[in-house]
């Protein structure tokens, strides 16, 4: 068996599509299964406990989040809880494959420049693993969807897709601050900045609709705006989405992966030199 | 004619760095607001020049020359971990490098879990790790050890282990780099004989070393660097003797 070509110079491969799939290591399922199996044995040594911790700091937050926001600030969202937790959780998600995506680089730099491996294996597995344990995480918010007597409705079948969408963009910024990384080793602090200010722009803690129209723009600019958009309506009313909000969403997911994917294809062996 | 296993066109590589290396944020913002446009100062480092190399199969190749002149790199580049500055890099067929001591061990795992994680880095499934799994461990010779964190290993352990995932795993290809100086002469001879093994089963093997002893006693072919060029290419007697005239 021939493993693929390696290393060429600076010229692309001629399968674009082909090279796409590859940002998924179909060479290294292995790997990437071993990884995660890793992270997750870790978070769940101590079984249900483990699971607990990371689920309570961002649903404190949420709670916090409610109270101010429902009963001090008094916006008017039906079933506001499900509404914020469909919001935070999985912002919660995006922020650990960042997070945990550049520290799986930064950690393991050993490794990777002493034996060849595709290095996105690395955010791979650690966007996997959380998308695993957010997973463990919806069963609680359909849970108080059902103690709050939040419409049930069909809509509920389109989070998955969603939430793919959401996990395709996570794992492209993952790469794209690995990449960012060789340049600005203080990148983290100034991704966190425009993190927080991310989360504002971002239909978390409001309905889009609440934007003024003049400020409305930047909240259609963000990529991930109709995916959250999308998935507070179907938790806090049932409502399902519209083919704008679709088309929207998986638009700009697409154009994101690709632009990670070949910011990362062209960078990629710099990442490695310079970690 | 035997297949060509690996080749190298017109390869080069260098490693630049800046001296006043602006690689923060802040000082390039900074330097930005005190509209302190300089150029920073590059500096580059050749390490290998406009190489061509061609490697059929079953060919016992030797690499020889001072340190730091290009081995090591060259062999990163073969196994994929760098990119060639230019010039392009083929390889037909799957690699089991070993490049330095303990790479690709995660040092909380023990021995055992680490062979696994390394045969899942070069790319194997675990059924195929599985199944060599009882040779790779009867070839330590670790016996209990091998439980242990192989953050407490010692060198000559790690390089036990380390081979002898490299040894077992069935690559068509091996790339060596001066491991065999450590490790005590027990295993050195087992080395040698596993080694001797892998050649007459047709693998492809690459030896960067110091001791003329091991390539005479196994290349058919040598190559010498100097100055981050090949100064000589050929059959291994000449070659040893062009390795000694370096110094």
């Amino acid at each position: 068996m021939s493993q693929p070509l390696q290393g060429q110079s600076s010229a692309f491969q001629s399968n674009k599509i082909q090279n796409m799939v590859d940002l998924f290591c179909p060479y290294h399922k292995f790997l990437v299964f071993n990884l995660v199996q890793r992270n997750l044995k870790l978070k769940y040594k101590k079984s249900v406990l483990g699971f607990l911790w990371s689920f309570i700091s961002p649903a404190t937050t949420a709670l916090v989040y409610y109270v101010v926001f429902k009963h001090v600030m008094k916006v008017s969202i039906p079933n506001y809880l499900t509404f914020i937790l469909m919001g935070i959780l999985p912002w919660n998600f995006l922020l650990t494959c960042l997070g945990a995506g550049l520290d799986s680089l930064v950690t393991n730099h050993n490794l990777l420049n002493k034996i060849p491996l595709p290095i996105h294996a690395l955010p791979l597995a650690e966007c996997l693993s959380a998308i695993i344990n957010f997973t463990f995480s919806l069963p609680v918010i359909l849970v108080v969807a059902l103690l709050l007597h939040v419409p049930i409705t069909w809509g509920y079948l389109l989070i998955p897709f969603f939430l793919f969408l959401l996990f395709l963009q996570s794992f492209s910024y993952a790469l794209l601050l690995g990449v960012g990384f060789v340049y600005f080793k203080d990148l983290r602090h100034a991704v966190s900045v425009t993190i927080q200010l991310l989360f504002y722009f971002t239909p978390i803690l409001y309905k889009v609709e609440m934007v003024p129209e003049s400020f409305r723009g930047f909240v259609y600019l963000n990529p991930l705006s109709m995916i959250f958009s999308s998935m507070n309506q179907i938790a806090s009313e049932g409502i399902i989405p519209s083919p704008i909000q679709f088309l929207h969403a998986t638009f700009a997911t697409v154009v994101v992966f690709t632009i990670a994917y070949f910011t990362f294809k062209k960078h990629q062996y710099k990442v490695i030199e310079s970690l | 004619m035997k297949n060509l296993m690996i080749e190298l066109k017109n390869v080069s590589k260098s490693f630049t760095y800046s001296e006043n290396k602006s690689d923060n944020l802040k000082k390039v913002l900074i330097g930005f607001s005190k509209l302190k446009f300089r150029l920073m100062g590059k500096k580059t480092i050749q390490v290998l020049s406009d190489l061509n190399l061609k490697i059929h199969q079953g060919e016992f190749v030797g690499i020889m020359g001072r340190n730091g002149v290009g081995k090591s790199t060259l062999l990163k580049i073969i196994s994929g971990i760098y990119s060639p500055t230019e010039g392009q890099v083929y390889v037909h067929g799957k690699i089991a490098p070993l490049l330095e001591l303990g790479a690709g061990f995660a040092d909380e795992l023990s021995g055992y879990e680490n062979i696994f994680l390394n045969g899942a880095i070069l790319g194997y499934n675990r059924q195929k790790i599985q199944d060599r799994l009882d040779d790779i461990i009867a070839f330590t010779d670790l016996g209990d050890k091998i439980q242990m964190p192989v953050r407490n290993y010692s060198s000559g352990m790690l390089v036990r282990l380390g081979f002898s995932i490299a040894a077992h795993l069935d690559a068509p290809i091996l790339l060596f780099d001066e491991i065999l100086a450590v490790g005590d002469v027990g295993f050195q001879e087992k080395c040698l004989n596993k080694i001797d093994q892998l050649y007459k089963s047709g693998k492809t093997i690459v030896l960067v070393t110091h001791s003329p002893e091991q390539v005479k006693m196994f290349c058919n072919r040598c190559i010498v660097f100097d100055n981050h060029r090949v100064i000589y290419d050929g059959p291994t007697h000449s070659g040893i003797d062009a390795y000694l005239k370096v110094f």
